[in-house]
């Protein structure tokens, strides 16, 4: 479990300053802001924001995680080469990805209600 | 035909660190397998080189593999220090693995993918240092790993195999990419550790590197050990005199030795 979380750790650090979950987060910030901005009706802003949330969150985590994962191939390798489970690798960095797609819905979350205060 | 003299090598020597004893390795369907690796029966000798040398596709990497646990393979038994090594992950802590292609998470910088290391391994482990103040890695440890020329990976690469003071070190194509005095310490430290008493594996399609290192030479052939022994037997085998003709030599003989 706790090599688990070391992995977790460590990749999740990788992930977080990929330049592409950044323009993720930023992707959302703006799309909620000009729902806010031009419905002029929070209500009706947060039934757009969450159809257009179901539909692209799965996609970009689908998207994002693969070309990771793949990208991380001679990685993983190296992380099966030193004397851990394989169970407790792959469990890290699925963890690791998962947080970061979840972590950037927390943000984007924060941003909505502070928004919705103005 | 090809004499396996393996017999003559187990006279003098301790017990072997590894032992692979029939591992076999099939890749694919039925209808298109391959089989990469055929009853290989292999001994590397405690505090010796041994270079595995072979054309592409001879089955060095999976070999390799099957050592690490990354390939498990279809037939056979590895033995690592005496004790069979199926399914168990705790004596890769006693393995310094330095993979052919050195690629790192991108935005992780040297010196986090080095303390990732550590932390995994635990506190037990000691942490060699030497190769980061002869490669003059301190700067660079610093920077993201994307940025980092494909030399500079490499011998981060190096540093992260040497790291745990392992007992066997594994090296695929440890000096590819590297510059020429970059290389020779790479070299000279693998000589050092075996001095210290250290085992070492290393292939490399360079021959008069493995001249330099080696004091064994497996030769693998289509996924046979077509020979196994000393560098001096193998020359003397063949009737050569470099590593480089007598691989050649080897080449060109009948491929597939029906005594083995």
């Amino acid at each position: 479990m706790t090599t688990m979380l070391k992995v977790l750790k460590y990749q999740a650090r990788d992930a977080i300053r990929s330049r592409w979950l950044i323009a993720y987060a930023l992707f959302f910030l703006v799309i909620t802001d000009g729902l806010l901005r031009f419905s002029g009706d929070p209500a009706r802003a947060q039934l757009s924001l969450v159809s257009i949330v179901l539909f692209v969150v799965p996609l970009v985590a689908v998207v994002f995680g693969t070309v990771y994962l793949y990208n991380a191939r001679e990685f993983i390798e190296l992380l099966l080469a030193q004397p851990l489970a394989r169970r407790s690798m792959y469990g890290g960095l699925y963890l690791g990805l998962m947080d970061r797609m979840g972590a950037k819905l927390d943000e984007f979350g924060d941003a909505r209600e502070r928004l919705a205060g103005f | 035909m090809i004499l396996l003299t393996k017999d003559t090598m187990d006279m003098d020597a301790p017990a072997p660190l590894v032992e692979l004893r029939g591992i076999g390795k099939r890749f694919g369907k039925r209808s298109a397998a391959v089989d990469v690796l055929r009853a290989v029966d292999l001994t590397v000798h405690r505090g010796r080189v041994l270079a595995i040398v072979g054309p592409n596709g001879a089955g060095k990497t999976t070999l390799i593999k099957s050592v690490l646990g990354l390939t498990r393979p279809d037939a056979g038994e590895i033995a690592f220090d005496g004790t069979l090594v199926t399914g168990s992950d705790a004596y890769r802590a006693r393995i310094g693995y330095m993979p052919q292609i050195a690629r790192f998470p991108e935005n992780l910088t040297g010196a986090e993918l080095i303390a990732m290391l550590e932390d995994l391994r635990g506190p037990a482990a000691r942490a060699d240092r030497e190769l980061v103040d002869r490669f003059a890695l301190g700067d660079a440890l610093r920077k993201p790993l994307r940025v980092l020329s494909g030399g500079t990976r490499q011998k981060i690469n190096a540093v992260m195999a040497f790291l745990f003071v392992p007992d066997l070190l594994i090296l695929d194509e440890p000096t590819a990419g590297l510059d020429p005095l970059s290389s020779s310490i790479l070299k000279d430290k693998v000589l050092a550790e075996r001095g210290s008493g250290r085992t070492v594996i290393v292939t490399s399609h360079i021959m008069s590197e493995l001249e330099e290192l080696a004091d064994d030479v497996a030769f693998l052939l289509e996924g046979r050990v077509a020979f196994a022994g000393s560098l001096d037997e193998l020359k003397r085998v063949t009737g050569q005199g470099t590593l480089e003709r007598a691989a050649a030599a080897m080449m060109l003989r009948d491929p597939v030795g029906e005594a083995a």
